[in-house]
C-alpha cells in the first residue's frame, strides 16, 4: 500500500485496539502488531512511527514481554504505560514497583512548554497501572509532574 | 518523559481513552508535530489499493459474493464490481424474513448502482414450510442457519465454477482471530457453515477495517445512505422478531408495524441518535375493543435504543406523544394488531433483541 504506516505494538493492553482507532481517525494507517511479531515486522514493513503499547504484565517480572530497542533507534517512538516502562528500562532508566496502584483519573498538574504532554489543555488523565518510572533514561526530560497534593511522589 | 530531537516520547496515562478528554490532541500533536505523518491514510487510497490488490488477487478466476443488504456485504460488493465486476456473481438468498422494502432495496443497489451478476434465490417458501410449528428460538435460529446452506447446494450448478469467496471479515474479527499477520489468501474450509464441495479461496477486501471505516468507503463508492447507514441486523431476521411460530401472515404484520415505526423515527429525525430501533411480535393475545367489536389480537413491541458498541444498552428516552403517535398508526393501519407496547429494558439484564 502507498500510504505512511503506524504500527502499534501490542503488549496484550486492554485499549490496544483503541489506539490504532485513534491513529486512524487522524487519517493515519495504523496497524496492531503483537510484540513476538514486532521485529519481523518493523523490517519488513518499515512503519514512520511506533507505539508501544500498556500491557498486563509487569517489565521487572523476569521474562517481561520487550522488543528490540535497536530497531526503534532512528524511528520517533511513543510508549504508553506499560510501553513507556519498557522504553524507560531499555534506554538506561529504572522502574520500580510502586507502593501502591494508581487507577483512574489524576491531573498532570504543571509541566514543561513545549513537551508533548503540555498539548494536552485539559490536564485530567486516565491511569491505570503499578509500576512506576523512577530514573528517566539519560537524554530524555521528564516535562511533567502530577499534582503531589493528590499523589504520592513524582511518576512518570 | 520524552527527547524531542531522539523523537522519543512515553507516558504513563492512556491517552486514546475517552477518560482523558484531551489524549486525540496528545496523539494528533506526536503523528504530526513529531512522528512526520502527512494523514494519508483516506477512503479513496483505500479504495485504489484494495481494487488494485483484488485485480491482482483474482486475476482472470470467478468471485462469488453472498450480499445480506447489510453494510459490509454490500460494500464487498460494491468493491468487487468495481475491479473484477464481470467475473463477480452476487448471491441474495431472500429468505423472506428481511424487514419491509429491503429485498427491494439490495435488488436496486445491485441493478442499478453495481453491475455484478446477481443471482437472487426466492426462498420465501422453503424458509416458511421448514419454520412452521416451530416456536422454540435456537430451533428456529438452526433451522435458518441450514436452510441458507440447502439454498446453496439447489444451485450448485452455477455457484460451483467459481475460484473465490468474497467475505465481508473486518479488522475486530481478524485481531480476535490473532490472524491478523497470517496470509492474506487462505483456502476456505466451510467458512461460515458453507457446504463442504465450495472449495474457495478467501477474500476479504474489508479485514484491515473498523466498522465506521467501512461506511465511509462505502459512501465513498456512491452506495446509498439507506445501505451505508443501517442498523444492525440479526442474520436470521425478523424471524428472531417474531416470537412464536414465523408464518407469512405474522411476517407481514411485523413487517408493517416495523415500516410504521421506522417512518416516524425519519420523520422526526430522532433515528439519527437510535443504535438500534425495530417493531417485535409477541405470541401472545389479548381482549380489546375497536369500534363496537371485540378484537382478540397480537401485541406489538417497540424497541429503540441507544448503544455504543451494542456490549450495552439504553431504552431511547422517547416523548410520550410520539410513542402514543405511534402506537395509534399501527393499531389502526395493521390489521392483527390491537395493543402496542413500549420496552424500557437495557442491557443487560435484557439484550437487544428479543430472541
Amino acid at each position: 500500500m502507498q500510504h505512511q504506516l503506524v504500527s502499534v505494538i501490542d503488549f496484550g493492553g486492554q485499549y490496544t485496539q483503541l489506539i490504532v482507532r485513534r491513529v486512524r481517525e487522524q487519517g493515519c494507517y495504523s496497524e496492531m502488531v503483537p510484540w513476538q511479531q514486532a521485529e519481523a515486522h518493523i523490517l519488513d514493513r518499515k512503519p514512520t512511527a511506533v507505539i508501544l503499547s500498556g500491557g498486563p504484565r509487569s517489565t521487572l517480572e523476569p521474562d517481561a514481554p520487550t522488543i528490540n530497542f535497536d530497531l526503534l533507534k532512528d524511528l520517533p517512538v511513543l510508549g504508553i504505560c506499560y510501553g513507556q516502562q519498557l522504553m524507560a528500562k531499555n534506554l538506561g532508566g529504572e522502574v520500580q514497583k510502586s507502593t501502591e496502584r494508581e487507577y483512574g483519573k489524576r491531573h498532570l498538574g504543571p509541566r514543561t512548554p513545549g513537551t508533548l504532554v503540555e498539548t494536552l489543555k485539559n490536564d485530567l488523565v486516565w491511569m491505570s497501572h503499578g509500576d512506576k518510572v523512577t530514573h528517566v533514561p539519560p537524554g530524555l526530560s521528564s516535562p511533567q509532574a502530577l499534582k503531589p497534593a493528590q499523589l504520592p511522589p513524582w511518576k512518570t | 518523559m520524552e527527547n524531542l530531537s531522539a523523537k522519543k516520547f512515553g507516558v504513563q496515562f492512556h491517552p486514546e481513552v475517552t477518560h482523558t478528554p484531551d489524549g486525540r490532541e496528545l496523539l494528533k500533536t506526536f503523528l504530526f508535530n513529531h512522528a512526520g505523518l502527512k494523514g494519508d491514510w483516506t477512503p479513496q487510497n483505500f479504495i485504489d489499493d484494495t481494487l488494485k490488490s483484488i485485480r491482482e488477487t483474482v486475476g482472470d478466476g470467478k468471485v462469488l459474493c453472498a450480499v445480506s443488504g447489510g453494510v459490509d456485504s454490500s460494500v464487498v460488493a460494491a468493491l468487487l464490481s468495481e475491479s473484477v465486476g464481470s467475473q463477480t456473481t452476487c448471491v441474495f438468498v431472500d429468505h423472506g424474513l428481511l424487514r419491509k422494502g429491503e429485498a427491494e432495496q439490495v435488488h436496486e443497489t445491485f441493478t442499478k448502482t453495481f453491475h455484478p451478476n446477481l443471482i437472487v434465490i426466492n426462498a420465501h417458501d422453503q424458509f416458511f414450510s421448514e419454520l412452521k410449528g416451530i416456536t422454540e428460538p435456537e430451533q428456529k435460529r438452526k433451522i435458518i442457519g441450514e436452510n441458507f446452506v440447502i439454498c446453496f447446494e439447489r444451485n450448485k450448478a452455477v455457484l460451483e465454477s467459481h475460484d473465490f469467496l468474497a467475505q465481508g471479515t473486518l479488522y475486530p474479527d481478524v485481531i480476535e482471530s490473532g490472524s491478523a499477520t497470517a496470509s492474506k489468501i487462505k483456502t476456505h474450509h466451510n467458512v461460515g457453515g458453507l457446504p463442504d464441495w465450495m472449495k474457495l479461496k478467501v477474500i476479504e477486501p474489508l479485514r484491515w477495517l473498523f466498522k465506521d471505516e467501512v461506511r465511509e468507503v462505502g459512501r465513498a463508492l456512491g452506495l446509498s445512505s439507506e445501505v451505508v447507514d443501517r442498523e444492525p441486523f440479526p442474520g436470521p431476521g425478523l424471524g428472531v422478531r417474531i416470537l412464536g411460530e414465523v408464518t407469512p401472515e405474522r411476517v407481514k404484520i411485523t413487517q408493517e408495524a416495523d415500516w410504521i415505526f421506522r417512518e416516524e423515527l425519519r420523520k422526526s429525525g430522532l433515528n439519527r441518535g437510535i443504535w438500534q430501533s425495530y417493531a417485535a411480535l409477541l405470541d401472545v393475545r389479548s381482549v380489546g375493543v375497536m369500534g363496537d367489536e371485540r378484537t382478540y389480537e397480537q401485541p406489538i413491541v417497540l424497541r429503540a435504543v441507544t448503544s455504543e458498541d451494542a456490549m450495552t444498552a439504553q431504552a431511547f428516552p422517547f416523548a410520550f406523544e410520539f410513542l402514543e403517535h405511534v402506537a395509534n398508526r399501527i393499531v389502526n393501519e395493521v390489521d392483527g394488531v390491537n395493543r402496542v407496547l413500549y420496552d424500557l429494558t437495557s442491557k443487560p439484564p435484557a439484550t437487544i433483541e428479543w430472541e
